[in-house]
């Protein structure tokens, strides 16, 4: 690839571009399908699209069985939003977070929203025996991720707090802030593991390494909210984040306001991570390797890093969920190891051939 | 008019700027000259709002700058910055079409395009269009942050007049390019521009602007045309420099030879 890029169209959606967010999209929704169709039990396609319209009211010509019909809807339809939506929330928080922090190296781990949350996860896992008995059991299951939530929230706002001086927010000391808040929280794991026992040392494993199978509907529909308004929110925030990529002041004289650009982007990102981590877990390098696969494949505008990033983010989310359901069935692996192993190479691939590197 | 009225600006009790009532009219060309530290740049930052005075008054078309609201203000005023670093792979064309944020809503369309092809055109960056504006060497990405700001204040509508801030613009640009740039604010000024430039090369503010405006320490020590304000005297006092002024032999204009004192 030549570093050059047609120039003869206003280089908004033009038609390559809309050719990419076509195939962005139904790329989606094939591995949606996909997705459905694998597992134990595995299901036909043609029944999937027939099920899923079902339930829409539209009856197709393929015929299933009622037994299909509650695999789909009751066990693997709720993991398939679960994939999609945290997928696309951490693609989209990092690649919102790049944005603020005019910097590639950002993802969802660096304002701390990530340590924050696994460390209330794990100190629940660990310590939280008297505030499970203590919660009516119809309200157990919202407990960790609530924390996690919790967790996350806290974190931010105290690195936020150290990054903003006299109403302004300095997004370097607001890094090096969340530096420190990941160090003192991965400090505070280490010691929890330490006197954790074995079964607690088991689930909290599973949960700091990422997984989709926290999954139930009464358990994931509270959530989606939480992550649907950073999936709407932030696309809109693009035009400004272009701009800010020129500077802070540079962005404050083409018009826009910059502070408040700040805090709503950190707000939606906050917010969106938390719902995310809360659910899944620590689910690693889907929020830093997506956003720069969109730059490389489209172009770096905000107005095509953001919702390509909630297209693929979704996309490879459900890839590696399939692979860590499959791979060494029944087991299955942390979806966070898959993610981290395939994503790890090829972005070493990527840093490699120099792509990413010419873009920094 | 764009104005500072009695305008101070101040830090942790250090005077940065101290009273200083200057104004830019549009159809002129105002160059800031001085030394390192006299608040030149500080200044600029008043008249542009990024920072506001901690006396006295900045004032755009009679009206108190903080009053503006930031797209009204960005439709008319652009600011170049000193020095621009983009972290990710925007193509120089993307950087030029960003000056026309404050007018689009929605997406750019055919016109704002055209626009910012032009502006590229005018400070020669048009081949460097599709290129990433970070492969380019530090004067291109200065010319194409100066087709940015043109591109943003472009649109000539009588009656309506527009101002432009320029932070050392020709401080990494070759010979040829440095009297393109100023050629450039020069023309854009005769359009109902009000062009403030800081510069150090006195000889391109004798040759380039209308007037120019001398700070030392903070305060405005000397405003007029280049022929009056420019001195040997002046020089001695505020550059510390030993200046032999002349006449340049095929322009219109004062020119300084200057050696150390």
């Amino acid at each position: 690839m030549s570093p050059v890029r047609q120039t003869t169209a206003p280089p908004f959606f033009t038609p390559s571009r809309r050719l990419l967010f076509g195939g962005l999209s139904i790329l989606l929704l094939g591995v949606v399908v996909l997705a459905i169709c694998s597992g134990a039990i595995p299901i036909p396609p043609a029944q999937v699209v027939a099920i899923l319209f079902g339930e829409l009211g539209i009856s197709l010509p393929w015929e299933f069985e009622a037994q299909q019909r509650a695999v789909v809807i009751g066990l693997r339809l709720p993991r398939v939003v679960l994939g999609v939506f945290a997928g696309a929330t951490l693609a989209v928080a990092g690649a919102a977070l790049q944005g603020l922090f005019r910097n590639p190296l950002a993802d969802p781990a660096l304002i701390g929203v990530s340590g924050g949350a696994a460390l209330a996860a794990v100190a629940f896992i660990v310590l939280g025996h008297g505030l499970a008995v203590a919660t009516p059991p119809l309200l157990r299951a919202y407990l960790l991720p609530a924390c996690a939530f919790l967790g996350g929230l806290a974190a931010v706002s105290l690195v936020y707090r150290v990054g903003t001086v006299n109403g302004r927010t300095m997004v370097i000391a607001m890094l090096l802030a969340g530096i420190a808040v990941n160090a003192i929280c991965n400090a505070l794991m280490g010691l929890l593991i330490f006197v954790s026992d074995d079964q607690q040392l088991r689930d909290l494993t599973f949960w700091t390494l990422g997984s989709l199978s926290r999954n139930t509907w009464d358990v994931v529909l509270p959530v989606l909210p939480f992550m649907l308004l950073p999936l709407i929110g932030l696309p809109l925030l693009a035009r400004a984040m272009n701009a800010y990529v020129l500077g802070e002041s540079e962005a404050g004289h083409l018009g826009y306001n910059v502070e408040s650009l700040k805090k709503i982007a950190i707000a939606l990102t906050t917010l969106g991570i938390s719902a995310a981590v809360a659910l899944t877990g620590v689910i690693a390098f889907v929020g830093l390797v997506v956003p720069h696969l969109v730059r490389l494949l489209v172009s770096a505008d905000h107005r095509c890093v953001l919702p390509g990033s909630i297209l693929l983010g979704a996309a490879l989310m459900l890839v590696a969920d399939i692979i860590a359901r499959t791979a060494v069935a029944p087991a299955e692996l942390p979806v966070g190891v898959v993610t981290s192993c395939l994503g790890g190479p090829f972005f070493l691939w990527l840093l490699m051939s120099k792509r990413v590197i010419r873009g920094l | 008019m764009l104005a500072a009225e009695r305008a101070s600006y101040s830090i942790a009790g250090n005077d940065l700027v101290r009273d200083v009532s200057l104004a830019v009219s549009p159809g002129e060309v105002l160059a800031l000259l001085g030394p390192n530290g006299a608040g030149k740049t500080t200044f600029l930052k008043l008249l542009s709002g990024e920072l506001a005075p901690s006396a006295g008054a900045v004032m755009l078309e009679g009206k108190p700058l903080a009053q503006w609201t930031k797209p009204e203000c960005a439709r008319i005023r652009a600011v170049m910055p000193q020095e621009g670093h983009v972290a990710f792979p925007f193509t120089a064309a993307e950087i030029a079409l960003l000056g026309r944020s404050p007018h689009v809503r929605g997406a750019e369309d055919q016109q704002d395009w055209e626009i910012a092809l032009a502006a590229m055109a005018l400070t020669d960056t048009d081949k460097l269009a599709p290129r990433y504006y970070d492969t380019l060497s530090g004067g291109e990405k200065q010319r194409v942050q100066l087709a940015r700001v043109l591109a943003q204040i472009w649109d000539e509508e009588p009656g309506r007049t527009r101002y432009l801030l320029l932070d050392e613009p020709v401080a990494g640009l070759d010979p040829a390019h440095q009297h393109a740039a100023l050629k450039i604010a020069r023309t854009f000024s005769r359009r109902q521009a009000g062009v403030l430039i800081i510069l150090h090369d006195i000889n391109l503010a004798a040759m380039y602007a209308d007037r120019v405006a001398v700070f030392h320490g903070g305060e405005l020590r000397q405003c007029g045309a280049p022929d009056q304000v420019l001195t040997g005297a002046l020089m001695k006092e505020v550059f510390e420099i030993d200046a032999v002024l002349q006449r340049h032999p095929t322009r219109d204009c004062a020119m300084v030879i200057a050696a150390p004192l």
